[in-house]
This record gives structure tokens, sequence and C-alpha cells, in this order.
């Protein structure tokens, strides 16, 4: 199979680092459609519609998160503050309601607020030259930390209907939110392997001194990626608040952890400079129909947790392997 | 009576490349032997055949008479060879004292490190080196020669009976060289054999008992100190037959294209001055460590000015990073290929676009593929890229072709000031030729070249000037009509 795929990349790529990133690709497929077979021959109630969107409408959060994770880990970086940021924005978003804000207002206050959060470690990173891990894991304490100092450890709700159709409403058959979520996908998609601006993220993660001697601008390229990364964690924390129609401070713990894990699964790698969108999309379902399947199954919810953990480490596990086979 | 070490007959070889043939060395209990010979002699190869870094293709070590066939540093170590690299092996945060014992800390109960004993035992190694300070001093809060007489110190601790220095005193002052030079005498008293390796000769005449010349990985010569002279010496280290591979330079020279005043950057270099005119190639020649890379990389952007101007044509240049330098018409050629050259998983296409992304897409913002395949192919046939595809992974390419794949990208921005770092390092004879061709030819278009090489063959084939770096200045500028590799060496070696 691999002497089929490998002997034709040159057909295929539009980007600037592409070339065999279909393997990579078809990979994930079959394993999305054995998990799928799997679930559909031994559990009835799997392949209703019903359950079917359900799992969409769960993967969105998971979805918009992990687009923002995989432009900052195709740089070589990490984010590990999305999960706080989705509630400290989404308590904030919260509040600006509560406070009469218009909703298209209060959702440009969730969003901007993510972004001010990327833009804080995009800061650290280039300016201050601060590890991206450490940076973001102190944004991680101190997002969570504000969510409940502004909310005085309150959950807060009743949203007006125009904000909780956002992450809870229907569009036809649809759920608005996961409609959001592929939307999100499509454009990033095309941002990452269409564009110049894709094009250095790539750059400088496959070989940051390499690209900055060639003139990509390098810090102005990570400054973006980590302002995308909490602009969208943003977008998460007010889908996430409407889908609840409420706003709780500790919403969204460990949820980097899935997002993560999503863009491993998708064939990025941790080391930069590999990894798209469609491969995340399916890291994505991935997790979704996993975690589905846990549930359908009746599996203890403390199992779950440890075999999510398994998965991301066989992810990473694979990732280091083709690492050491690239440099041997 | 059998030498403390020896060396016989020893042969070493890397894919494509014949890195010592029967090399044969000797060393007696308390003599310095110094290890002379140009960058590429093979002098590290065969320390670190010594240190159990790799064993030796063929050949023979034998510590005072008895064979020794080292498979680890381990090894080494345990036979009391200790070789002390250029870069420093101690840890900065932790103390002398622990430093020296790194490894082989006295230990008590449950694993405890007996500190008082430590500290004693430090303190004695340390007087023994000549150093005063405290052993519980951080490692970090001492001079680069007071380290290194900690891993002298270190090097006792394990009862060196071979103690190996490579380069020490290239990032010494003049005080901290005497400090280790008379540690090293004491050592020699006390009947430790000690290999010094040195690009400076005078510190070789100075401390050696006898000097062993490496060329080409052969030895050419072993002699007492006192029947080499300095020339001689010289001679022996360059002397090589002259390849026909430079091509005829017809080039004329136009316009000052670049001018440096006064440049300098930190610890590196300091009031380095020159121009380079149109139509010429200007050799920067030096040793290792002479900061020719750093004044490149300086001009380029890529390191911060903290003295002088450039002046690109008649304007003063503002380059703050290497995309302002590109905008000012320069190109930069990086010594280390596949650290700061390539993109190693990117295609060929995909690097060689790197630096033009904005001109090969609409708007300057969405990627035009077909005009980066166009100019991926144009680079591939004017260079003479031989790889399969533009869409081959630049990592499975050879070493010629890579670098031609960065001169390629190079020139895609249209460039008329040319920053070459070792342009020709590591790749096969054919591949330099249509090197040297290329810097030609770039020179008759009426570029502006500066060229780094530490092949001084290659600087007098392809250059019209040569500038010599030493210790960070400008040691001499070298004509046409007055080269020779011996002026050369001399000014890189002696000032």
């Amino acid at each position: 199979m691999s002497s089929a795929q490998t002997s034709t990349p040159q057909r295929r790529g539009f980007g600037i680092a592409s070339i065999t990133r279909a393997v990579n690709e078809l990979t994930i497929i079959v394993g999305f459609v054995l998990i799928s077979l799997y679930l559909g021959i031994t559990t009835p109630a799997f392949l209703t519609s019903a359950n079917l969107l359900s799992i969409l409408l769960a993967s969105s959060l998971i979805g918009i998160v992990a687009v923002g994770e995989t432009f900052v880990i195709v740089t070589g970086g990490i984010d590990l503050s999305v999960g706080s940021v989705v509630a400290f924005t989404g308590v904030m978003a919260g509040l600006a309601l509560n406070a009469h804000m218009p909703v298209p207002l209060a959702v440009i206050v969730g969003i901007g607020i993510g972004a001010l959060s990327g833009g804080f470690i995009a800061f650290a990173v280039t300016f201050l030259n601060m590890s991206p891990f450490i940076v973001s894991l102190a944004v991680l304490a101190m997002a969570r930390g504000l969510a409940f100092i502004v909310t005085n450890g309150n959950t807060i709700f009743s949203f007006p209907d125009a904000f909780d159709n956002i992450g809870g409403g229907n569009l036809g058959p649809f759920p608005v939110a996961a409609l959001i979520t592929l939307l999100v996908f499509l454009v990033a998609g095309l941002v990452l392997s269409r564009t110049v601006f894709g094009a250095e993220v790539y750059a400088v993660g496959g070989n940051r001194d390499a690209a900055r001697l060639a003139g990509i601008p390098v810090n102005r390229t990570l400054a973006i990626v980590y302002v995308i990364s909490g602009a969208l964690a943003g977008l998460g924390g007010v889908v996430l608040a409407g889908r609840l129609d409420s706003a709780q401070p500790i919403a969204a713990v460990g949820l980097e952890l899935n997002a993560i894990a999503a863009v491993v699964i998708g064939g990025a790698s941790l080391f930069g400079g590999k990894g798209s969108m469609l491969g995340t999309l399916l890291g994505v379902l991935i997790i979704g129909l996993i975690n589905n399947g846990l549930t359908l199954k009746n599996v203890q919810p403390f199992w779950v947790q440890f075999i999510q953990g398994a998965v991301i480490f066989g992810a990473v596990l694979i990732d280091s392997l083709n690492q050491k086979r690239r440099k041997s | 009576m059998a030498h403390l070490l020896e060396m016989q007959g020893i042969s070493k070889g890397f894919p494509g490349v014949k890195a010592l043939s029967d090399v044969s060395i000797s060393l007696d209990k308390g003599e310095v032997l110094g290890i002379v010979g140009e960058n590429g002699a093979g002098k590290s190869t065969l320390m670190k055949i010594l240190a159990g870094v790799f064993p030796a293709d063929s050949g023979v070590l034998r510590m005072a008479g008895e064979t020794f066939a080292p498979h680890s540093p381990r090894d080494s170590l345990d036979a009391g060879i200790i070789v002390i690299h250029q870069e420093l092996s101690l840890v900065p945060d932790r103390s002398v004292a622990e430093n020296i014992y790194l490894g082989n800390l006295p230990r008590g109960a449950f694993g405890r490190v007996r500190r008082a004993e430590l500290n004693r035992d430090a303190k004695k190694l340390l007087a023994q080196v000549g150093l005063t300070v405290p052993p519980q001093r951080r490692v970090r809060d001492l001079g680069i020669a007071q380290q290194q007489l900690v891993e002298i110190a270190r090097a006792l601790s394990r009862e060196a009976r071979v103690i190996v220095l490579d380069e020490p005193t290239a990032t010494l002052t003049t005080t901290e060289q005497r400090i280790l030079f008379a540690t090293m005498r004491t050592l020699r008293a006390s009947g430790v054999g000690i290999v010094f390796i040195s690009h400076h000769l005078e510190e070789v005449f100075e401390i050696c008992d006898r000097v062993t010349v490496l060329r080409d990985g052969t030895v050419v010569e072993t002699r007492p100190v006192g029947d080499w002279t300095e020339d001689g010496l010289i001679q022996a280290m360059v002397n090589r037959p002259i390849e026909a591979l430079f091509p005829e330079r017809h080039a004329a020279l136009g316009d000052v294209l670049l001018e440096v005043e006064g440049l300098g950057s930190g610890d590196s270099f300091e009031d380095v001055s020159f121009s380079v005119r149109a139509g010429e190639v200007v050799g920067l020649g030096g040793l290792m460590g002479a900061g020719r890379t750093e004044v490149l990389k300086t001009i380029y952007g890529a390191l911060s000015r903290s003295a002088g101007r450039v002046r690109i044509g008649s304007t003063d240049a503002r380059i703050h990073n290497p995309r302002d330098a590109i905008r000012a018409g320069l190109a930069f050629v990086p010594e280390d290929r596949k650290g700061e050259g390539l993109i190693l998983p990117f295609p060929v296409r995909g690097n060689v676009a790197l630096s033009t992304l904005g001109r090969l897409s609409w708007f300057g913002s969405i990627l035009a593929p077909r005009r980066i395949d166009r100019l991926a192919q144009q680079t591939v046939g004017e260079l003479r890229i031989r790889t399969p595809s533009i869409r081959q992974r630049v990592q499975s390419l050879s070493g010629g072709n890579q670098q031609k794949v960065v001169l390629g990208r190079a020139l895609t921005t249209k460039p008329r000031i040319f920053l070459l770092d070792e342009p020709t390092r590591g790749i096969d004879v054919g591949a330099k030729v249509e090197v040297y061709r290329l810097i030609n030819q770039l020179a008759e278009q009426g570029g502006a070249i500066l060229v780094v090489s530490s092949d001084m063959i290659e600087l007098l084939g392809i250059c019209d000037r040569i500038l010599v770096m030493r210790g960070g200045r400008l040691a001499g500028a070298v004509p046409r009509r007055e080269f020779s590799q011996e002026r050369i060496m001399q000014l890189a070696a002696l000032g």
C-alpha cells in the first residue's frame, strides 16, 4: 500500500511543505473507518442520526480549539492555555450579556479577550524569548484564576436565545456549532495550505533558523499563530456558554489535552513543520468517536480518562518514532 | 622502554572521505606533544579515536606497551586518557567541587553526598592546578581559563595519565593563557603526558617538546620542537599541489558596492573595515573562531551590530534583520547548510521559494503554485541540481545538490552582494567546481562577493583579494599579486 502511495505524491500538494501528506491522511481515514465500523456493528445506538449529530456537536468545541492549536503546533510551539481561556472568555461574554450588551458585542468580547490572551503568550514567546510550554502553562493558571475572580466562583446563566443558538441551536437538522466548526476548519485549511502566511507557518516549524535567514518574518508568524489560537479559544468559550446557556469558571478543564491529542492524531508533529487541518479534523472526529463509543458502551468515566491518555501517548509515540526514523 | 601512549598506523574513513590514513604518533611520560595542521587535517578525528568516541578502521593503540582498544569514552577514561575539548563540558550551576567529581561523587549512606570530604579533596586538586577559588563556588561565576583548570582538576581526580587539550587557548586572554601554561608545566613535571592542539604557533613553540604536523589525514613529519622553524612548520602544514579547479577570472571591477566601517558585534569581533567592489571576489580567511562567520552574519542582520556601519552602494544601510538585508540586495549562504540553510523535510520547490513567497503569490498572500513550480524548475535547470523532481525532499539530496538549492534560493531575490560562508564545505570536487564557476559568473555580472573559507587553496584560487582575520580583528589584507599560502597562514596564525 505504501509503495503505491509514495510513488504518486508528485501529483499532489499545493502548499509549500506538502509531499507525502496523502499517506498520513489515508492512515487516519483508515483508523476512522475501522472505529466507525466496530461501533456500528457492536452498538445499535451508534448509527442513529441523533447520535451522529450529537458526536458532531460534542466535537465542535474541541474542533474549534484544535484548529488554533494546529497553527501553533505546526510552528513547533504549543498552547496549553486554551481550556482555561475557553472558561474565562465564556464567563466574560456571559458577564457582558448580563450587563445588557447586545449579543454580537458579547461575542466580540469573548473572541477579543481570547485574542488578547493569545497576544500575551505571543509577546512572551517572541519578545521575551520564553518557552511557549511554560508561558502557556502560566496563562492556563492565570486565565482560570481570572475566571474565578470575575465571577466570584459563581455560574453565570440565563442568556438571550440569540446567544444560546450559537452553541446549542440548529440550522435545519444540523447543530449551528458544528456548522461554525466546519467553516472554521475550511477557512483555516485554506489559510494553512494555500497562503503565504501558511507557508511561513510551515517554514518556521520546519527550521526556524533557516526560515529567519531566508527572510521569513519569524516573530510575526509566531505572534499571529498564538493570537489565532487565543481568538479561537474565545470563540470556543462563546459556543460552550451558548450550548449550556450558562458560563462556569470551572468549564473546559483539560480541554487542551483533547485538542492537542486531536492535532497529533491528525498527523502533526510536536517537533513542528508538519500537520494539516484535514488531519486535525479527522483527529477531532476520532476523539469524538472514542468518547461517544465509551459512553454508549457504558464504560466507567474513570476509564474514559485513562483511555484518552493512552490514545495521546500512542499518537505522540508514533510521532517520535517517525522523527527518529527521519533523523537516521 | 615502551612509550606512555602509542597510536600506530591509524586509518579512519567516513562515507566519501578518508579522514586519516596510516597515522602514527607517540607520547612519553612528562612530555608535551604538539599537533598542528589546517582545519580538516584530521586532528580532531585522531583525538576522537583516542577518546573512544569512535573506533579506528585499522591501526593499534597502546598504553604503556599494552594494546588498548577503547569501545566507548568510558574505556578511555578508565585507561586514564582525558580529552578536554574547546567547548567545556562543565555543569555551570553546580559547584567547582561537584564538577570535579561529577559522576564520581563520594557517597555515604542512602546515596547522600559527603560534602565535607568532597570539598576537602577538591581543594587539594585545585591547589595542584594552581586555582585558588573556593571549591563551593559555582562554575558559572568562573572565567573561561579557570573553568579549563577545573576540567584539568577533574582529569587529575581520575588519575589521568594522558591529557589532550584541544585548542584550549582559542578563547583565553593572555593572563589566562599564562596560568594554563604554568599548570601544564607542573603536570609535565609530575609525569603526565600532554597532547596540545593549537593553531597558535608561538604557543606550540613555547610549550611543546615535539611537534607533529598533520595534513590531509596523514602525518607529514614529527620533529623535536628545536628542529622546527615557524616558516618550516607553516610550509609543512599547507604545502599541497594546487589542482586545476579554478576558472579564469575576467570580471572587471566597478564601483564599491559594499562598504563596512568599524564594524563590531559583541565579543566576537571588532573594528572591521573593508569594502567590496562590483565584480570583485573578496576572501575572508583565518582560523576557526576568528570571527569570520560573525562578520558575514552581522552584515546580513542575523547578529546584532554593536559598532560601526554598513554601506550599500553610497547609502547607509538600515539592516536589522535578514529580511531587511534581502531587501537591500544582500544574499547570504550559511556555513551550516542543514542547520541554517535548508528546511530538510521540505521539497526542493518549497526551499527554493522561501525567500520570494510574496512574488510567488496573488496579492502577496495567496500562493500561486504554478509560479512556484516554474521558479523551482528554472533554478534546478540553471544550477543543474540533480534531483528526480522538484517535489523531492532536500533531505535526500547529496551535499553538493543541497548546497545548490541554498545558492539557488539566494539567487531568487536578485541580489547584488553575496555573502558566502564556506560555500564548498563537505561537497564533492565536481560540485565544488560548479560553485566556483557560479561565483565567477556572478562576479562577471557585476556582483560583489565576500566569501569565507577555511580551505586556503580555494581562497587563493577564486579571490581577487584576501582579508585575514585573527582573534576577532582584521590582521591584514593580501592582494592577488602577493598571494601565497605562507603569507596568509602567517597572518592567520601569528598576526
